[in-house]
């Protein structure tokens, strides 16, 4: 049992964005690439959360687990591209991947990030506001 | 009114601000995720100890703290943080001030 604090909480917002942000930015640096065979084929990426505290443990601030966060195969599609080399039909493979999804992604979790930082900034003020109690002006 | 009576409405009026604050994050933390956010209300009685008792009675009759479904922007959601933030300052600002008030009285019956 560990205590769960709004800190806490938006710590585990800016570790799910970063995550989401390197995986959209995995999944654009394999736009490209094309593989011989089918199963060559790099899988996109997509952010997987397990243990997300309950609104209950919210609630009460402590937490049972602890939450991981991790990138894990999206199962795309692979889609089948026709080169031509020396005049002669080249089929290659590649991951479905679509640009301006990514892009999207990416923007989100950026917006996200800046989001979670800000209130994470504002629970800290509120802690530190509180400590002034009973201080002297 | 009594400094004790005070102190307790301030410490209960804290920790409420805390839950809610906790509930706030945890929201845009669902947002996020395509998970269910929650809107928490609290009756005027609350204390700090009936807080974590209603824990085990999200489902039956708890009058002290009430827990919604209820989908939140963003948007909301920060403005919402800086509304506590506000209402946080305002009573550590009031605190304070009682306090000083406390301070000169002593001063002064001395």
């Amino acid at each position: 049992m560990e205590k769960l604090s709004a800190i806490d909480l938006m710590s585990l917002s800016m570790q799910i964005e970063k995550q989401k942000m390197e995986t959209a930015t995995y999944n654009l640096s394999i736009i490209n690439q094309s593989f011989g065979d089918r199963m060559s084929v790099q899988n996109a990426q997509k952010v997987d959360v397990k243990n997300l505290p309950s609104i209950d443990e919210v609630i009460s601030g402590v937490r049972s687990k602890e939450v991981q966060v991790n990138s894990q195969d999206d199962g795309n599609i692979v889609g089948r591209v026709v080169s031509y080399e020396g005049g002669k039909p080249v089929i290659q493979y590649r991951s479905d991947i679509r640009i301006e999804a990514q892009m999207i992604h990416l923007n989100d979790a950026t917006r996200a990030y800046e989001a979670s930082l800000r209130l994470f900034n504002m629970n800290k003020e509120m802690s530190s506001k509180i400590l002034q109690i009973g201080s002297k002006r | 009114m009594n400094l004790d009576i005070l102190l307790e409405e301030i410490s209960s009026s804290l920790s409420r601000l805390s839950v809610e604050s906790r509930v706030n994050n945890y929201n845009l933390v669902a947002a996020r995720l395509g998970g269910q956010q929650y809107n928490v209300t609290f009756s005027e009685t609350l204390n700090a100890e009936t807080a974590s008792h209603r824990v085990f009675n999200l489902h039956g009759q708890n009058t002290e703290v009430r827990v919604e479904a209820q989908e939140q922007s963003i948007d909301d959601i920060l403005l919402k943080a800086i509304e506590l933030s506000s209402q946080n300052n305002r009573l550590v600002t009031l605190m304070n001030a009682r306090l000083e008030l406390e301070r000169m009285i002593i001063k002064g019956g001395r």
